[in-house]
């Protein structure tokens, strides 16, 4: 008696999650689906957005203070990332990355100032970024504050996602005098970064 | 073989080092272990390595352990997915994606250097590739083949074992809370749990089975008190280990001799999740121990800051009273530390002797002789009872009071009102409200079991310590590595509102420290007690 009730609802159970299974898609196999695609693709986006920088004022690696409308809005040319110091995924690659482009855009007659902020205020104080930027040799501007000041800013550039690992790809291009912001999501090699940054400050 | 021999490591009463006893005397498996961690040699020698095509990575970054992560389970972060490089994983065909045949040492080499994977294809350009010799690739090879295959002690397929340690200098509050809390926890846990091994049973049976059903198991829970002096600690501890290795640690109570047990938990590779103690490490570096914040050092750091903006416009200096013993020394290094001065004779201090209660005749010698404009008194609300007495000039009390949360609640300092409005006291929890609970997540669970113990903070900490440590389990699923326990709650804690501890925690790949900041408060009289109000978010 109880092996065939068990056997109907074993059947039934099948009958029904074979159509569930497919449209859900929950506990099929599939279910990262959407990370193999980020990982296997090496695309990036490249669009334009104007940003309303904040008045707030964050500090360097060397607890000077910043204003960052000054630093980001006054004309002169950015080029800004997000990083924390122990992600340990894409910022090392990021760092890198700009750091390479640096180098490739050392001899053009317009290079832009070099920014990276902090997504992780609280762990990445000065000292801590100032340690960052030695082990990469980076000699930019690396920026952090409070929680608070920090989260402002990056809700004006559209890089706050909450939690860290949620955190994504951006760097931010602006040739400076009132020019709208190129905003490039997602990985590239360094000649890519330096292709659009040329592009846009011709 | 290396079965015999890890049969023979877990039977060993006199067990030490867990891990690959045998591997460890292999040279290349170390080499490997050396290229997996740091991205070099076992001579130093670095590998060069490339990410992005054409982009270097600084030397001793880019090593396997940065995305695939000492589990060799890798992550999912920052939109970039490190897949699952542990031995079970790699050396065997993957039928579900990425499907692709197993990988061996020459596919494996080709895929280090190349960034071709074993089904002929480029993986992304965030994966790096390395400069490897033929040696260094057979290396990492060897190294990958036993990551991931030691089984953890602690589990069978019925009970995960938990332990929690307690000192003889643990203080009341965190024992009692321990006692109340943790055996309610695992008893309202593991009737919750013989549910869902019903399902974990109906979901083995089943073709379409649902993996975390069969990740429970019954938490068997025990104390490890230790006795007598802390040179006779790792000797108790390895016994209890020996007895009855745990799956992990959660919380317990660890006095001001934390570095005992951190060094235990990172010799025996087991997870120690959120323990009271005032004094962790100082060192933020180990990778199995995760507490609340660095206790007593938080404090200090924001003291030093908040003096040094305070005594940048008053003339005179700063006195530190604090009591000759482990959180005294150590807070009063972070004061100094925090306070940064390049005159440090602006702070003058003095070392009581632990628990003597300075007279009024004493707090008036100290003030004189120093003629501090400012006083910070790391002392316990008992010592302070003659600062704030009648019998001690007011006169002599400097307008500037910083006090820590660590040494003074300042709920038990009586004849408070006549210094308070001049204190400022450095507060590392949520502060409390007039009308509504202070920890709201913890007391909702706490009353429903009936327990309400003075000691409210230590109640909440053994509590969500244990949620933290059942969260952690119910993401892991079946892969029980106690990294990879680790490395989930790295993720899972950032900006989490599992506690009402704290107005914030963030955590994330090496950090261990969940808070990093505390409240400068105010205190005031209310009802007739002196009661922490209004504050200010302090970051060091």
């Amino acid at each position: 008696m109880r092996s065939r009730t068990f056997a109907y609802s074993w059947i039934e159970f099948l009958a029904l999650l074979l159509p569930i299974a497919a449209l859900a898609g929950e506990h099929t196999p599939d279910e990262h689906a959407a990370h193999r695609a980020a990982m296997q693709s090496n695309k990036f986006t490249v669009e334009q957005a104007s940003y309303a920088v904040p008045d707030i004022v964050l500090v360097d690696q060397d607890g000077v203070e910043v204003h960052v409308r000054d630093l980001l809005s006054s004309g002169r040319p950015v080029a800004l990332n997000f990083i924390f110091t122990t992600c340990t995924t894409i910022c090392p690659v990021m760092t890198a990355t700009m750091l390479q482009m640096q180098g490739q855009l050392a001899d053009d007659s317009q290079t832009p100032d070099f920014i990276s902020i902090s997504i992780d205020p609280d762990y990445d104080t000065a000292a801590v970024m100032k340690s960052y930027a030695q082990n990469f040799g980076a000699n930019w501007t690396f920026l952090t504050g409070t929680h608070d000041d920090v989260i402002k800013v990056l809700q004006s550039f559209d890089a706050y996602r909450g939690s860290k690992v949620n955190h994504f790809a951006l760097t931010l291009m602006n040739p400076g005098d009132n020019a709208s912001w190129t905003r490039v999501e997602g990985l590239t090699s360094a000649m890519e970064l330096a292709r659009i940054w040329r592009k846009i400050s011709s | 073989m290396r079965a015999a021999a890890i049969v023979v490591a877990v039977l060993a009463t006199t067990a030490t080092a867990p891990s690959f006893a045998d591997e460890a005397q292999d040279p290349l498996w170390s080499a490997g272990r050396s290229i997996y961690y740091n991205a070099a040699r076992i001579d130093g020698s670095p590998i060069r390595v490339t990410v992005q095509q054409d982009v270097p990575l600084p030397p001793g970054s880019g090593a396997c352990v940065s995305c695939h992560r000492r589990s060799g389970l890798g992550v999912a972060e920052g939109g970039a997915r490190a897949l699952n490089v542990s031995g079970p994983a790699l050396f065997q065909a993957s039928s579900v994606p990425p499907i692709r045949p197993a990988y061996d040492d020459a596919l494996l080499a080709r895929v280090l250097i190349s960034g071709i994977d074993a089904n002929g294809q480029p993986l992304s350009d965030l994966m790096p590739r390395y400069e490897l010799t033929a040696e260094d690739a057979l290396a990492v090879s060897r190294y990958l083949r036993t990551l991931g295959t030691e089984p953890p002690p602690g589990l069978t397929d019925t009970e995960i074992t938990i332990a929690s340690i307690v000192v003889p200098d643990s203080p009341d509050g965190e024992r009692a809370a321990l006692q109340a809390v943790l055996p309610e926890y695992v008893k309202v846990k593991n009737g919750g749990t013989r549910h869902e091994q019903r399902r974990s049973e109906m979901s083995s049976r089943n073709y379409y089975g649902i993996k975390r059903y069969r990740a429970y198991r019954e938490w068997k829970h025990s104390f490890w008190r230790l006795t007598g002096k802390p040179a006779t600690w790792p000797a108790q501890l390895q016994k209890y280990y020996a007895e009855s290795p745990p799956f992990a640690i959660v919380s317990g109570s660890l006095g001001v001799n934390a570095a005992i047990v951190d060094d235990f938990c990172e010799q025996m590779e087991i997870a120690c999740v959120l323990p009271m103690t005032s004094l962790p490490p100082a060192a933020e570096d180990s990778f199995y121990s995760l507490y609340f914040s660095s206790g007593v050092r938080l404090e200090g750091r924001l003291i030093g800051r908040h003096l040094a903006r305070v005594m940048s416009s008053t003339k005179g200096g700063v006195l530190l009273v604090y009591n000759k013993d482990a959180e005294g020394l150590a807070a009063r290094q972070a004061v100094r530390d925090g306070f940064a001065s390049d005159d440090p004779d602006l702070i003058s201090d003095y070392a009581m002797k632990p628990g003597k209660i300075p007279s009024a005749r004493d707090w008036a010698r100290m003030l004189k002789k120093s003629g501090a404009t400012a006083l910070v008194p790391l002392l316990s609300a008992a010592q302070l009872q003659n600062l704030t007495s009648t019998k001690l000039d007011r006169l002599l009390v400097p307008d500037v009071i910083v006090t820590a949360q660590s040494f003074t609640n300042w709920s038990d300092v009586s004849g408070a009102e006549g210094i308070i409005d001049r204190v400022k006291h450095v507060y590392p929890y949520n502060l409390p409200t007039a009308n509504a609970s202070q920890f709201p997540r913890e007391d909702v669970w706490l009353r429903s079991r009936g327990i309400d113990l003075p000691d409210r903070i230590s109640a909440a900490k053994v509590l969500f310590a244990c949620k933290a440590l059942g969260m952690a389990l119910a993401d892991i699923q079946s892969n029980f590595s106690r990294e990879y326990l680790l490395e989930s709650l790295e993720h899972a804690l950032d900006n989490s509102f599992l506690t009402s501890l704290y107005p914030r925690i963030t955590l994330g790949p090496d950090q261990r420290f969940l808070s990093r900041g505390a409240f400068l408060a105010r205190v005031t009289m209310v009802e007739g007690k002196p009661q922490i109000t209004n504050g200010v978010w302090m970051q060091p």
